[in-house]
C-alpha cells in the first residue's frame, strides 16, 4: 500500500478509535452524572434521603468511578500492547480458585445465573491478573448478550494447555462478524449493533496470544456463542518472570 | 422516598444498569411511576403485557438482543403502542433515522430531561 493512503488508513483508524472511546466513556459517565444529580436533588429536598439509601447511592457512583478506570486501563492497554511495550507478570496459581473469584464478583441476583463447571484445583504457570481480566470480560459479554439466558463456564486441563470456555445463549453471532469482533476498531454500525464492540475482546486476544495461548468464538446465530479461551499450562515465559 | 409533584408512567428501557437506576431514581423521586426493560424484546414484551401504557418511553438505542433502531420500527408496527412518545436517550452522536418526539445525549442534563419528561406526563 503506498505511504499516503497508510496514512490516511491510520488516522482513519485513530478517529475510530476516538470515536470509540468517547462512546464507551459516556455510558459510565452518564450513570455517574445522574447518580450525583440525584443525590443532589435529594439534599435539597424537604425530605432528605434515608442513610441506607444515601449508602446505596453513594455505592452506585463509586461502581461507576471503577468503571471508568476499568476503561482507562483498557485503553492503557490498547496503548502498550500497540507500542510493544506490554508485560507479563507469570506466576504459580490455582486458575480454578482465580475463576471462582471472577464469577462471584459478577454473580448478582438480576443477572442470570452462572453455571460454573471446574476442577477443585487446577494449578498453572500464566498471569494471574490477565487471566481474571479475560474470565470477567467474557462472562460480561456473555451476561450483556447472553437474552438473559444462563451463562455456563467450564475451566478445565487440556493436555499441556488449560481451557477456559464461556457459552451464552443469546442471538450468536453471524459467521462473518466472528472474526471482526475481536478487531481493535471496530465501528458502531446502528444498522447491526448485535455485533460486540469495544476494546476488551481485542485486548483479551492479544493478552492470550502473548501468553502464547489463543482467544476464538465458534457462534451460530439463534443458538448462542461460545468463547474458548486456551492457555498453556506451563508458560514459557516462566523462566523470564516477565515477558514483552 | 418521593418529592411527589408528579404523574405518569415512564418505561425506562436501557442496558446499561447504573444509568437505569440512577434515572429511575431521579424519575420516582419526582414522583413518576417507572416501569424498567434492559433491550428492545424486553420493552415490547412488556408493553404488550401491560396495561395502562406508559405515557412516555425512554429509550436507549445501542442495546444487545434488540436495539433501539428495531425497537421503534417493531413499535410502530402495532397501533396501541404506536402512540406512546419516544425520548431516546444516547451515548452516540450518529442518531440519524430514529423517528423519536425528542433527542438528549448522554451525559443527559437533568432539568432538561425532567422538562421534557413533564411535558409529556403531566
Amino acid at each position: 500500500m503506498p505511504i499516503k493512503q497508510n496514512l490516511e488508513a491510520e488516522l482513519k483508524a485513530r478517529d475510530e478509535f476516538f470515536s470509540l472511546v468517547a462512546h464507551e466513556l459516556r455510558n459510565p459517565l452518564n450513570a455517574l452524572h445522574l447518580t450525583l444529580a440525584g443525590l443532589l436533588r435529594a439534599q435539597n429536598a424537604t425530605t432528605p434521603l434515608a442513610p441506607d439509601q444515601l449508602a446505596s447511592r453513594i455505592n452506585r457512583a463509586s461502581t461507576q468511578v471503577s468503571r471508568l478506570a476499568k476503561l482507562v486501563d483498557d485503553m492503557l492497554d490498547v496503548s502498550r500492547i500497540s507500542a510493544g511495550r506490554f508485560n507479563l507478570q507469570i506466576e504459580e496459581f490455582d486458575a480454578a480458585a482465580t475463576l471462582n473469584e471472577a464469577v462471584g464478583r459478577l454473580n448478582d441476583p438480576e443477572n442470570p445465573p452462572i453455571n460454573l463447571m471446574t476442577l477443585p484445583t487446577l494449578i498453572v504457570e500464566c498471569d494471574r491478573t490477565r487471566f481474571a481480566q479475560m474470565a470477567s470480560n467474557l462472562i460480561a459479554n456473555a451476561i450483556a448478550y447472553g437474552d438473559h439466558k444462563p451463562v455456563t463456564v467450564r475451566l478445565e486441563a487440556a493436555g499441556a494447555n488449560f481451557r477456559l470456555e464461556v457459552q451464552d445463549h443469546g442471538k450468536g453471532i453471524a459467521e462473518a462478524d466472528q472474526e471482526r469482533i475481536f478487531e481493535r476498531f471496530v465501528k458502531l454500525e446502528p444498522e447491526n449493533s448485535g455485533v460486540r464492540f469495544g476494546l476488551g475482546l481485542w485486548v483479551a486476544r492479544e493478552v492470550a496470544r502473548a501468553l502464547h495461548g489463543d482467544l476464538r468464538v465458534q457462534s451460530q446465530i439463534g443458538a448462542g456463542s461460545k468463547f474458548i479461551l486456551e492457555l498453556p499450562r506451563k508458560s514459557a515465559l516462566a523462566s523470564l518472570g516477565r515477558a514483552g | 422516598m418521593t418529592n411527589g409533584r408528579h404523574t405518569g408512567k415512564i418505561l425506562v428501557v436501557d442496558d446499561d444498569r447504573g444509568a437505569m437506576e440512577a434515572l429511575s431514581d431521579i424519575l420516582e423521586y419526582e414522583g413518576y411511576q417507572v416501569e424498567r426493560a434492559q433491550n428492545g424484546l424486553q420493552a415490547l414484551e412488556h408493553l404488550k403485557e401491560t396495561r395502562p401504557s406508559p405515557n412516555l418511553i425512554i429509550l436507549d438505542l445501542l442495546m444487545p438482543v434488540m436495539d433501539g433502531w428495531e425497537f421503534r420500527l417493531r413499535q410502530k408496527e402495532d397501533p396501541e403502542l404506536a402512540k406512546i412518545p419516544v425520548l431516546v436517550v444516547t451515548a452516540i452522536g450518529a442518531t440519524a433515522g430514529i423517528d423519536a418526539a425528542g433527542v438528549l445525549r448522554k451525559p443527559v442534563d437533568v432539568d432538561v430531561l425532567l422538562r421534557t419528561v413533564a411535558r409529556y406526563c403531566d
